[in-house]
């Protein structure tokens, strides 16, 4: 079946920031999450995607389709939630409704009232006067409302409440249902990504990390903690973002790397994606301050 | 695409589109109080100004929330959006026009201390904004909303008080070649428009 996003070797250089040699793909019918910490390359990422910006080279498809040659085809199947307010800010939702729904041939206005109504969105208030949930809310109501088989969001859940977050989850659960859409959820709350995520992409410092499934990278590491005695340098080399404090560790391993001697010694506790996020970014700034 | 565009255009001004009745009122008012070399040019004046204060207000607007960044992701061409910009821009002259022919026409039937916009006062008007538009939508393209309010704030006040104004004093009416000037600057906004969409699709949002 024809990929519904396809990077290959993307890159974008600016003067204090560069991305590099960024790859994966997504399948109909799953979501991504896309991680990393703050100033990763997620948003630049995004927006080379939406060809908001040019890319350096590269190769980015959507459909399987050149996401520059045939952007305006693609883009009607696209549902694009913004991490900023970009809205005209003097309109209401439903004067701003009416200058975005007409660019889009499958635009279901019922649908858009239906999920208007279940974000309890003011429909003539100013946008102006909106939370910025509640801008977020309006954003993935008009994501969600053209029939999209590719929703894009970059830090959807920033803002919301945990009940929204929730609902939001599970309206991202049944899209995905009929196996033909996808979702590429940018975040920096993994707790979301641990309920709905099938694959997860990381990114750290403009370069990827890993881009695998989320139970394939859940089952590859161990948080490990124990006594700092047991440390010796062989030990040490393995362990991932290694952290001592008083006479104790904590660190993350890699499934592959575990060492049996170690099984009496330390405990062990299956890592969240937070974990993973933290330890290999604690990992990445050990080094660079080594070297 | 493009009439979606512009009638977005018309739906985020509408308070300015009313407001140029208002400040046409205002303009003739004055150029009364400011004696008659001020109503020799009010009228092209007037709807050139307007126009600036189109473009470079709306400049400012979507840029404090980026909101080239919504239509960019919309199912749009890059080019379709400058189009649309282009045809928006110069249809405000027209509008200014016909808003300021009412308010004149009013005026002269009260007082006939002003005169009549003529002939000559609405090519040389349509002529001098479109050609300024010409000029002024490929700084707001390249440019920052600040830096390009200056720079066409500039050449706003070089057509309207160099070589056009003595022009405009000087002419008489019918004594110039208006197809030849109108293609001039048909020709002129047409490379315009072109540069205009070169810049925008190179641009990083």
């Amino acid at each position: 079946m024809e990929k519904i996003l396809e990077i290959n070797n993307l890159n974008k250089s600016f003067q204090d920031f560069a991305l590099k040699d960024i790859s994966f793909s997504l399948e109909p019918g799953y979501i991504m999450g896309f991680i990393g910490p703050n100033g990763a390359g997620k948003s630049t990422t995004i927006k080379l995607i939406m060809n908001l910006l040019k890319k350096d080279s590269g190769e980015i498809k959507i459909f399987g389709k050149d996401h520059v040659r045939y952007e305006k085809e693609i883009k009607e199947d696209i549902g694009f939630v913004y991490d900023q307010n970009h809205f005209y800010d003097n309109l209401s939702i439903t004067d701003m409704t009416k200058i975005l729904a007409p660019f889009y041939k499958k635009w279901d206005q019922a649908r858009y009232l239906h999920y208007i109504e279940q974000f309890e969105l003011p429909k003539h208030r100013l946008i102006k006067e909106f939370s910025k949930g509640m801008v977020m809310k309006y954003s993935l109501a008009v994501a969600l409302s053209h029939q999209a088989r590719f929703i894009i969001m970059d830090e959807p859940t920033a803002g919301l409440d945990p009940i929204i977050r929730s609902e939001l989850l599970d309206i991202l659960y049944e899209i995905i249902q009929d196996e033909t859409a996808s979702i590429l959820f940018s975040t920096h709350i993994t707790k979301d990504l641990d309920k709905i995520a099938d694959y997860i992409t990381f990114i750290n410092r403009g370069n990827m990390v890993f881009s695998r499934p989320k139970d394939e990278i859940l089952e590859s590491y161990r948080v490990v903690k124990g006594d700092k005695n047991i440390l010796t340098g062989a030990i040490r080399k393995k362990l991932i973002g290694l952290k001592e404090h008083g006479v104790g560790f904590e660190a993350m391993l890699a499934t592959k790397d575990w060492d049996n001697s170690l099984q009496e010694r330390v405990l062990i506790e299956p890592p969240n994606l937070e974990d993973i996020m933290i330890y290999t970014v604690r990992e990445d700034r050990q080094n660079k301050i080594d070297s | 695409m493009i009439l979606k565009l512009i009638r977005k255009e018309i739906l985020i001004r509408k308070k300015f589109l009313l407001s140029v009745v208002f400040y046409g009122l205002i303009a003739i008012l004055a150029s009364i109080l400011g004696g008659p070399r001020l109503i020799e040019v009010v009228y092209i004046f007037s709807i050139i100004v307007f126009t600036y204060f189109f473009i470079t207000t709306g400049a400012e607007i979507e840029s404090k929330k980026n909101t080239g960044v919504i239509f960019a992701s919309l199912p749009l061409r890059k080019r379709e959006i400058v189009t649309a910009k282009y045809i928006t821009a110069a249809l405000l002259p027209l509008y200014s026009l016909l808003i300021m022919t009412v308010l004149g026409f009013a005026f002269t039937t009260l007082w006939a201390g002003i005169k009549f916009i003529g002939l000559n006062d609405s090519l040389i008007a349509l002529l001098s904004t479109w050609f300024f538009l010409g000029l002024a939508l490929p700084i707001i393209f390249i440019f920052s909303s600040t830096t390009a309010r200056v720079i066409n704030y500039i050449i706003l006040f070089t057509i309207m008080f160099g070589p056009f104004e003595r022009y405009i004093r000087a002419t008489q009416p019918l004594d110039w070649e208006p197809i030849l000037w109108f293609l001039a600057v048909f020709v002129f906004l047409l490379l315009s428009w072109l540069f205009s969409v070169w810049v925008y699709q190179k641009q990083d949002l």
